[in-house]
């Protein structure tokens, strides 16, 4: 039986790809970005960072590339991440599940009525 | 935390994980260890890299089956030396409780996925401050199947080849065999020993290749679709033609062409489309700029394209033949620009907009006309591809580009390969536009 590896998409994964929307971001970056998302709850790890990379990588939802090192002190060479129009589109998939979620949430009164 | 002690702690992550992400894992962690201030936040890391260490750990182990393990060279014990200090009593204790804490907590993390199906080997989440997981039932998105395994076989067959491969085609024939031993080298030690996917052999190929040649040209691909064998077939005319009219009805991908107050024109295109199919629209795109007191060309999305535009595009900024150095062409006499009848422009000042996204044949644009001094390049550093070269199949489901030629450079001894093209002046790419703007209507007072 095949492997699925990011089905479901594992949380980390989902946060890497929406840290990588805007722009290309080393794993430093990413990790300081999916902080800033989720309001500092979720602090990646070096191991699970680079695990969740690695199997976005060999599925084509991020790919590397050479970084601008411009902003870099030192201009140490980094590798940086691009997510891929398949990244894109799936955590498009999965910002959308989420958001039926959401819905049955309202529908059920299980949020109150400050929350989003 | 040392960098030391953080050296220390990465050892404790397991080997297969240390051999694909070690370097970039230690840099995680001492940078977080630099970022990290006063006593409460450093606490927090050590917890945070403890929670990570046992996840990993605990993920590591379950997805390596005994053979795997067993097939592994057996390294003796070492220690990365990241300076000559001896380690520091507090980070020698912290280097000793996250052991203690992390022999302490394993059975737990190994109980840590209770949710998983057997085939799982995607880390579950960061573990840290963990979110709930939502409910199995919506639909999920699709998946690709899975690619045949490799075996030890296959991958040595599969690494004469691109040796092979580099040795006969690529440019710099002791980068070649300097990648080749690597390789080799690697097979023996066993780097390879624990993949079986395709995919993930070409990603870590790929960026050992390009780590040792620093040439980001190089490339190791992976297809689902079985690559075709063969050379490709000629273009035919209805192809050709088809081509035509869908660069037309991109408009070439001139995007913008406009005459801005103070007579400053402004075009933003976003490929170099082949001449066959837009001369006629690039020259109609240029007149428009004609009588441009000075002109901004915008190549912040450009994507590259076609030498014969790229010449064609430069020809309008010269009354006389220049060589546009391409790290791709030997000389040629396509390689020199053209004087074009009517224009004005060949000596009004010219300043190209860049960022980190302009690539290919727009770099090439950048760096001729910013080393003949024609232009002033105003933005980010480019992206740095330079080289390009022949796609080779290495077998039906895997194959690599390696660049061929690398002409020499009349104006440095490198090109913008890995490094990009530097701007004149640095700016953010969303602010070059207005930069340029200003510049342009500077010059124009003087």
């Amino acid at each position: 039986m095949p492997k699925q590896r990011l089905n479901p998409l594992p949380s980390a994964a989902f946060h890497i790809l929406l840290s990588l929307a805007d722009e290309d971001l080393h794993g430093y970056a990413i990790m300081r970005r999916v902080e800033e998302q989720t309001a500092r709850r979720m602090r990646l790890g070096p191991g699970t960072l680079y695990s969740s990379i690695q199997a976005l990588l060999e599925e084509g939802f991020v790919e590397e590339v050479e970084g601008d090192r411009e902003h870099e002190p030192g201009h140490e060479r980094r590798r940086y991440y691009h997510l891929t129009p398949a990244g894109r589109k799936l955590a498009r998939a999965e910002a959308a599940r989420l958001a039926d979620l959401l819905r049955v949430a309202r529908a059920k009164k299980i949020l109150r009525g400050d929350q989003i | 935390m040392s960098k030391k002690t953080c050296a220390v702690l990465l050892r404790l992550y397991p080997s297969s994980f240390r051999q694909h992400h070690g370097e970039e894992a230690l840099r995680l962690i001492v940078d977080r260890a630099r970022d990290e201030r006063g006593f409460l936040r450093k606490s927090r890391l050590c917890i945070d890299l403890l929670w990570d260490l046992a996840a990993t750990a605990a993920r590591h182990a379950w997805r390596s089956p005994v053979s795997q393990l067993s097939s592994e060279p057996i390294a003796p014990l070492f220690f990365h030396v990241v300076g000559q200090e001896s380690p520091s009593t507090p980070s020698l204790f912290i280097g000793l409780l996250v052991s203690l804490t992390l022999v302490a907590t394993l059975p737990f993390a190994f109980r840590a996925n209770p949710g998983s199906s057997g085939n799982w080997n995607f880390p579950r989440g960061p573990v840290i401050a963990q979110e709930a997981p939502p409910p199995a039932e919506p639909p999920r998105p699709t998946q690709a199947p899975a690619a045949p395994k490799l075996d030890a076989a296959k991958r040595h067959q599969l690494i004469q080849v691109i040796a092979k491969n580099l040795k006969d085609h690529y440019f710099d024939p002791a980068i070649a065999k300097k990648m080749a031993e690597a390789l080799r080298a690697n097979e023996a030690g066993g780097v390879y020993n624990s993949i079986t996917a395709p995919a993930a052999f070409a990603t870590l190929l790929r960026r050992q290749l390009r780590d040792l040649s620093h040439d980001m040209h190089i490339d190791v691909v992976y297809s689902e679709q079985a690559l075709p064998t063969g050379p490709p077939p000629p273009q035919s005319a209805e192809a050709l033609n088809q081509y035509r009219a869908r660069m037309l009805q991109l408009n070439c991908t001139f995007e913008k062409v406009e005459m801005l107050p103070d007579k400053i024109g402004y075009m933003k295109f976003n490929f170099f489309p082949r001449t066959m199919a837009c001369q006629d629209t690039a020259q109609a795109a240029m007149a428009e700029l004609n009588d441009a007191h000075s002109v901004i060309l915008d190549l912040r999305d450009n994507a590259g394209g076609f030498p014969d535009m790229v010449i064609l595009m430069a020809s309008y900024f010269f009354d006389h033949p220049e060589y546009m150095y391409s790290p791709r062409d030997t000389v040629t006499e396509q390689s020199f620009t053209r004087p074009v009848p009517g224009t004005k422009l060949a000596d009004k000042p010219l300043y190209l907009l860049t960022s980190s996204r302009t690539i290919s044949g727009a770099e090439q644009f950048s760096y001729d006309l910013k080393a003949l001094k024609r232009a002033t390049l105003v933005g980010e550093t480019t992206q740095g591809s330079a080289h390009s070269g022949l796609f080779l199949r290495i077998d039906d489901h895997l194959g690599m580009g390696v660049p061929e030629i690398r002409p020499i450079n009349p104006f440095s001894k490198t090109d913008w390969e890995g490094v990009g093209v530097e701007p004149d002046v640095k700016v953010k790419a969303a602010d070059a536009l207005t930069t340029a703007l200003a510049l342009a209507r500077k010059k124009s007072k003087n």
